[in-house]
């Protein structure tokens, strides 16, 4: 039996659907509600309940995945708008993107345990979350070397794993979804654990008048937004201390290839004012337009950078990145 | 049996002892092939509707590969790309007619808002044989326009067409989850 090839998916770039099996869309498709009154899609005050999460301290899984009562909330499929080029021949694991990351990791090593081709293993093709979740997956393996079984090559696409600006961003004006300072997805957003584990791990706030930046992962930067949760901020460090040295439990025979972009402006830190982190970035960088080159390369270090495929030229943005064909020739490389 | 167990165990242990391995990128043309669905109008209100095709691009030059100091590899994406796209379907709303479309060009993938690609296209139309140059916009890889006069003895006519990738019909829930 030949080896099978998985895609796995980025933030976004799977549907969610209710449990009587209703498409609920995903971030652009909402944002089309939120901009048109509920119009063309169900407006923002409609999803509040529907789309939160409840966690349990201590819990990597959801105590619920939706708030309204007798919902809840699973991933659909994968979507042909992010991954037009992705050929049909590929697997894709489908997950809630809003979850806790360990919770998801866990689900995908079980995944590739399991699921594994009989007499092969897995070509893995991963974006953005889906890339941290492999990394996080592979270091639930029982070794250092346990991943090797079950995997033989990865192309870590876009994989935000220093962090990113944008998350923390959308946890302040709630743009992943809807416009700008829409507070219904403020609200919903500040439910996601998944979110707060992709902030950044660089000291990404910079205070009024100056001084010296500070953590996104401390509590005190936050002050003043109401609904941001002190636990998923812990969950947000565990999460960054597991991603350091993140091919670390990949050895054996596994041909791996970190793909970043290094084309586009993208935010490198977020203002703060007396109320708390602003939308605005002071600064910017090169990057994919969510991953920033530097401070990810920085996260690698000196045994990372032999693995780095760094993309220049007319490379699509981070959400489309793999719409883009020197992109996906780049992964049918790596994968074989 | 112990030199037995030797050797395969000689055999087996390179690979468990290593870590993982960076894998080299080569050179290469890169391409896109895509099913679409669309409309197109050809001189007539009438829309030329439903339309079901392929649009093929590949690079002209390869992509741009070297070497990085501390390792890795650097890859320049190529800008410019040869289009050919071949579309068929009906006319449903005026004498229902088969039509069929064709298109060969040159575009340019771009960074620009919303336009993915742009360029220019010789397209070819049937019935009536007629001939012409268009301009091609692509936005978010997803939406192809093309606009552009076509002529069949002498005589112009405008030829507008819009096409959709076909998997984008699932996305909006026309078609199935798959």
């Amino acid at each position: 039996m030949p080896d099978g090839y998985l895609l796995v998916p980025g933030t976004g770039g799977i549907t969610l659907m209710d449990s009587a099996g209703n498409d609920l869309g995903y971030p652009g498709r909402m944002e089309l509600g939120v901009r048109t009154g509920g119009l063309l899609a169900a407006p923002a005050s409609a999803l509040v309940d529907l789309l939160s999460m409840e966690h349990a301290p201590g819990q990597a899984a959801p105590v619920k995945t939706s708030l309204r009562t007798g919902v809840s909330i699973r991933p659909g499929h994968a979507l042909q708008l992010a991954y037009e080029l992705v050929p049909p021949t590929f697997n894709t694991f489908l997950y809630d993107w809003r979850a806790d990351l360990l919770w998801n990791a866990a689900l995908l090593r079980d995944f590739l345990e399991q699921r594994r081709p009989p007499g092969g293993r897995w070509r893995v093709a991963a974006h953005s979350q889906g890339a941290l979740l492999v990394v996080l997956a592979s270091k639930l393996f029982p070794a250092p070397d346990a991943f090797a079984r079950c995997v033989a090559a990865v192309a870590l696409v876009a994989a935000p794993l220093a962090g990113t600006v944008n998350a923390a961003r959308a946890l302040v004006v709630g743009d992943l979804m809807g416009p700008a300072g829409e507070q219904a997805f403020q609200a919903i957003v500040r439910t996601w654990p998944a979110i707060y584990q992709m902030v950044p791990s660089w000291n990404a706030f910079l205070p009024p008048g100056g001084g010296v930046p500070r953590s996104a992962t401390d509590p005190a930067s936050w002050a003043g937004l109401p609904g941001l949760s002190d636990d998923f901020l812990g969950r947000a460090r565990a999460a960054q201390e597991r991603l350091r040295d993140p091919l670390a439990y990949m050895d054996g025979d596994v041909g791996v290839a970190i793909v970043l972009a290094r084309n586009r402006p993208t935010g490198a830190n977020l203002e703060l004012d007396g109320a708390g982190p602003t939308g605005t970035s002071h600064d910017f960088v090169l990057g994919d337009s969510l991953v920033p080159y530097d401070q990810t390369l920085d996260w690698l270090g000196a045994a990372g950078r032999p693995f780095l495929k760094t993309l220049t030229g007319p490379v699509r943005e981070h959400a489309f990145v793999f719409d883009d064909p020197t992109v996906m020739n780049t992964v049918k490389q790596v994968l074989g | 049996m112990r030199a037995l167990l030797l050797a395969a165990w000689l055999l087996v242990a390179p690979a468990l002892a290593l870590g993982a391995h960076p894998v080299e990128i080569q050179e290469a043309h890169v391409q896109r092939l895509l099913l679409v669905s669309g409309v197109s109008w050809d001189g007539r209100w009438a829309p030329d509707f439903p339309t079901l095709g392929l649009v093929y691009q590949v690079s002209v030059t390869t992509t741009g590969v070297r070497g990085e100091a501390g390792g890795g590899q650097q890859i320049a994406a190529p800008s410019l790309f040869l289009h050919a796209s071949a579309v068929g379907g009906g006319n449903l709303f005026a004498d229902p007619h088969a039509v069929a479309f064709g298109a060969l060009g040159l575009v340019s993938r771009e960074q620009w808002p919303a336009v993915t690609t742009a360029g220019f296209v010789l397209v070819g139309a049937i019935p009536q044989d007629r001939l012409g140059p268009a301009l091609r916009l692509e936005l978010w890889d997803v939406v192809g326009l093309q606009a552009g006069v076509l002529f069949h003895a002498g005589r112009p006519t405008a030829f507008l067409s819009l096409d959709l990738l076909y998997g984008l019909l699932r996305d909006v829930g026309l078609l199935p989850a798959g």
